[in-house]
């Protein structure tokens, strides 16, 4: 499928398309990476309620197709993650938070 | 149209794809959509999870402030692609992404989408509709 389909002002230059394939392979990979993070997504969100009983003040992640990932700290998250072979910069993740406190940004 | 969604808190949020070129590292990022916020920044819980180490950030870092107080952040280039409610068409984004440096207050906040974006695109935001989209002006 071809690069250029990408929407860029300026249009991407080769070099930057090179960049783009030489870690995507490609913009359909680009798309499906995204597509199965909004997915995955999703799943925590209606899941949440569930998991904030089940789990609480424990860290969640979950991918596409709903297998939960569980632990105690982030850095635990990441390796359970990394036991997985999986990377965890593609999973959407939430703290359970038992007593949330308001965010003011 | 790009399509975002309110997650359990109410809280907007919109979904993108960063790659960091010289770093060679990519994740998907779920961010808060933050009209308060002048640049994109990454926080440190996304920053692990991509695999970031706050060590290969180079640079000073530079002092921004906010609510909270002030904090520092690393500027990197970056690259956000944002996917259409079409299913084909990736918005591309060239821009320097706050990257920011750990503390003690900024350890539990989500990354913010700011207006180095947002200011690209025409926001609707009905939450007693369910309803988040943007429709992209511009592209960087």
């Amino acid at each position: 499928m071809c690069m250029n389909r990408i929407v860029a002002d300026p249009p991407l230059s080769e070099a930057e398309l090179a960049e783009l394939v030489e870690h995507y392979g490609s913009v359909d990979a680009i798309l499906e990476k995204l597509r199965r993070f909004g997915q995955a997504s999703s799943r925590l969100n209606e899941a949440w309620p569930v998991l904030m009983q089940k789990y609480p003040d424990k860290w969640v992640s979950m991918d596409a197709d709903g297998e939960l990932t569980v632990a105690d700290s982030l850095e635990d998250l990441v390796a359970a993650h990394v036991a997985r072979g999986i990377h965890s910069g593609g999973l959407p993740w939430k703290f359970l938070d038992t007593s949330p406190t308001s965010l003011v940004l | 149209m790009i399509v975002g969604s309110f997650e359990e808190e109410g809280r907007p949020y919109v979904k993108a794809e960063l790659f960091l070129p010289r770093l060679k590292i990519s994740a998907s990022v779920n961010f808060l959509v933050d009209t308060g916020s002048d640049n994109t920044i990454l926080h440190p819980f996304d920053i692990a999870l991509a695999g970031i180490r706050v060590a290969d950030l180079q640079g000073d870092p530079k002092s921004t402030r906010g609510v909270g107080g002030p904090a520092d952040a690393f500027p990197e280039i970056a690259r956000l692609l944002f996917e259409d409610a079409d299913g084909i068409t990736p918005y591309f984004y060239r821009i320097e992404i706050d990257i920011a440096k750990p503390d003690a207050h900024n350890q539990y906040l989500p990354s913010l989408l700011g207006r180095d974006i947002l200011d690209c695109w025409f926001t609707e935001c009905d939450p007693t509709n369910g309803l988040l989209q943007f429709t992209v002006r511009r592209t960087l």
